[in-house]
């Protein structure tokens, strides 16, 4: 009993892993903190010591005196302290008040990459992102020292002691790039300001890999103190967010197009001033007579009416297995919480109507994830790669894991996606829709979108969801761009509003990367007959 | 017969000797002990020396976090007076030929030496500003070397300061 009362068990906390850029730069990692308990019972002069403590602890004298003088035998005065505001509290001696030692959670970057990072919890448990998905590999196993001391704590050298070391956790290296990152986060955030927009999304892929290269949206959150932003969210709407994607869909409709022969691009097609579908009258964005465009005109100048003609040569049925292979209607399985598969109703409950709006994206469902998934698929010859944004973990000695990934699926022929590839160039071009995307130097494909955006009751609410997705070099492309911006109040068109943000962040991207410029010549394109 | 005189040993210096046994034995235990108590006293004070350095390596680990992170690094430069940049522009070494999007493309820009690593990535016009640079250049003044010289390829990050030239960076 002698000797139990001489035994000291401390527990050895682990450092949990860190959250690494693709850089091996920490974005988040562990710290040594304090955090300051009281036990109420034996608390003296509570006004007293709260006043002592205020200035140490950063609070306001009432708060600390109500913690000192809740019933029991517990409470917390603070958490997060550093270890030297813990030492004044130590030597402030105030009757009642302990002084542990505990872990932080520090983000040099501030917000960045927020809702990718995630955030932990009081206990150090993962609650969102990153943190949430591979807590059991940031989470290490923590260790004891069980030592004799003497009266004032001072360890008894010839006594027992053994100890069980902590095993640290592992980190995580993302595929994101810090730079890229802040980048897309700022110029988005730049943007949804000045165009008065709800908020807005990028991502930033690798088409050759599916590395995630940036994930930005916008209104982020703050993750050391993660409280949910007016009209934000707290997890990652990238993934989580559902919305009719409009006219970036087109490509879907177009690769199933000259995958299956029903037209090449040059094909003319008789674009009318309106349609009728199932006594439903579809009209193109601009009022125009009678139009003869060939399929690229039509993807070039985004005609709904071309699109609905081109689609109804296709058939539903076609149309809907080209949807599903490239991965509408199911997770992409990035690796981040609350994933979405969007809304994809099978071919046989589709309305009239939806018949002829899924070709050019409206009635359905769509995350942006999905949307960069598929760009990434055309890009890469028509092979979609796993997208992903875990590169891999670093154990305790240093040494990096790489993730596993699935086997890439191909989706379209390579010939297909190069044919669409070209197609697209003429978008960024002065007879397209987004030239405010062309990089001078450099060939871009791309499409514009400008979706009517669904309300809380499931109706349009009058509002559009802009976007532009972009990839380049458009000849052999290392980089899609994809800018969504929800309801901006400005401008609604793609081509105006996400197109410029667009060329920022490729730009950006481009050069940190060291991609070159193109040396092929830009295609000749035909937009009319 | 005469009775064996039984030797009789002088009993004292034995209990001195064992007398004085057993007290070096104790005092060299308090000796130990103390010598021991003394080490853990010590180890004690060292390791919350080592502490408190550990304290402050990380506190100064983390102010150097912040001041790297690209925000901080934003900050600083638009204080600078500087704007971002995102067109990406190349010159073509050793021919000085501008590629990509930038103003001078077509031009051709003198170099003031070729580095063997090939392209050098950075912002328009961020190699030969088209007048003298008022802010202080950090590096040290150089003159092209009379041959080049492998040296480092410069950051393909927009540098702070506009340099004149490609300088030798000393190690």
């Amino acid at each position: 009993m002698a000797r139990a009362q001489r035994l000291r068990t401390e527990a050895l906390p682990a450092t949990r892993g860190a959250i690494l850029d693709r850089g091996g730069t920490p974005l988040v990692y562990d710290v040594d903190a304090r955090g300051v308990e009281a036990d109420p019972a034996l608390v003296t002069d509570a006004t007293a010591e709260a006043a002592m403590l205020a200035p140490l602890l950063g609070f306001p004298a009432a708060q600390i005196r109500h913690q000192l003088t809740v019933p029991g035998q517990f409470s917390w005065l603070a958490h997060g302290l550093t270890p030297a505001q813990g030492d004044a509290v130590i030597a402030a001696n105030q009757a009642g008040v302990y002084v542990v030692k505990e872990t932080k959670r520090v983000y040099p970057d501030g917000n960045l990459a927020a809702a990718v990072l995630g955030f932990t919890g009081a206990d150090g448990t993962g609650l969102a992102g990153i943190e949430y998905v591979d807590n059991a590999v940031l989470t290490g196993e923590p260790g004891r020292l069980v030592e004799e001391v003497d009266p004032t704590g001072r360890v008894i050298p010839t006594g027992r002691s053994f100890e069980v070391a902590p095993v640290p956790g592992q980190s995580v290296e993302l595929t994101i790039d810090r730079d890229i990152q802040w980048v897309a986060e700022s110029t988005l955030a730049a943007q949804v300001k000045a165009t008065k927009a709800k908020s807005g999304m990028v991502v930033v892929m690798n088409p050759q890999t599916g590395a995630v290269l940036a994930l930005a949206s916008v209104p982020g959150f703050n993750p050391a103190d993660p409280v949910v932003p007016a009209g934000g969210t707290t997890g990652e709407p990238a993934v989580a967010s559902v919305y009719e994607p409009g006219s970036v869909n087109k490509i879907i409709t177009a690769s199933a197009a000259i995958e299956t022969g029903v037209v090449t691009p040059n094909t003319v097609i008789t674009v009318p001033p309106y349609l009728m579908v199932d006594g439903t009258a579809f009209h193109d964005a601009e009022p125009h007579g009678t139009e003869h465009l060939t399929f690229t005109g039509v993807l070039a100048q985004s005609s709904n009416i071309g699109t609905i003609k081109v689609a109804e040569r296709l058939g539903k049925a076609t149309l809907y297995r080209f949807l599903r292979m490239f991965g509408l209607g199911s997770v992409t399985g990035v690796g981040l919480p609350g994933e979405s598969a969007g809304l994809l109703p099978p071919p046989q409950l589709w309305s009239g109507t939806q018949a002829a709006t899924i070709p050019f994206g409206q009635g359905i469902g769509v995350t942006a994830m999905q949307m960069a998934e598929i760009y990434s698929t055309v890009a890469n010859g028509g092979l979609r790669e796993q997208p992903h944004v875990v590169r891999g973990t670093v154990d305790a000695n240093g040494v990096f894991h790489h993730a596993l990934l699935p086997a890439p699926v191909q989706v379209i022929d390579p010939t297909t996606a190069a044919t669409v590839r070209t197609m697209l160039q003429a978008v960024t071009t002065n007879g397209g829709t987004a030239p405010a995307a062309a990089i001078p130097g450099y060939l871009i494909a791309g499409k514009t979108g400008t979706a009517n955006a669904v309300g809380a009751n499931g109706r349009y609410n009058g509002g559009f969801v802009a976007s532009f997705i972009g990839m380049a070099p458009a000849d052999h492309p290392q980089l899609v761009v994809e800018v969504v911006l929800n309801q901006p109040q400005t401008n609604i068109y793609g081509g105006a509003v996400a197109a410029p943000v667009f060329r920022q962040i490729m730009g950006f991207a481009l050069q940190t990367l060291r991609i070159p410029p193109s040396t092929s010549p830009p295609p000749v394109l035909r937009l009319y007959g | 017969m005469v009775p064996t005189a039984r030797s009789r040993a002088p009993r004292a210096p034995f209990v001195v000797v064992v007398m004085a046994l057993l007290t070096a034995g104790l005092v060299g235990l308090l000796l130990l002990n103390t010598a021991l108590d003394e080490g853990s006293f010590a180890l004690g004070n060292l390791q919350q020396q080592q502490a408190a350095l550990a304290d402050q390596e990380q506190a100064l680990a983390a102010q150097v976090a912040a001041a790297e992170a690209p925000g901080s690094l934003a900050a600083r430069a638009t204080a600078l007076g500087m704007v971002p940049d995102y067109r990406p522009a190349f010159i073509k070494l050793p021919t000085g030929k501008v590629t990509g999007d930038s103003p001078l493309v077509g031009t051709t820009l003198k170099v003031a030496g070729a580095t063997p690593l090939g392209l050098v990535i950075g912002p328009a016009g961020g190699l030969l500003p088209a007048s003298p640079s008022p802010a202080p250049s950090p590096l040290p003044s150089a003159s092209p070397p009379p041959s080049p010289s492998p040296r480092p390829s410069a950051s393909p990050r927009p540098s702070a300061h506009p340099t004149p030239a490609p300088a030798p960076s000393r190690s």
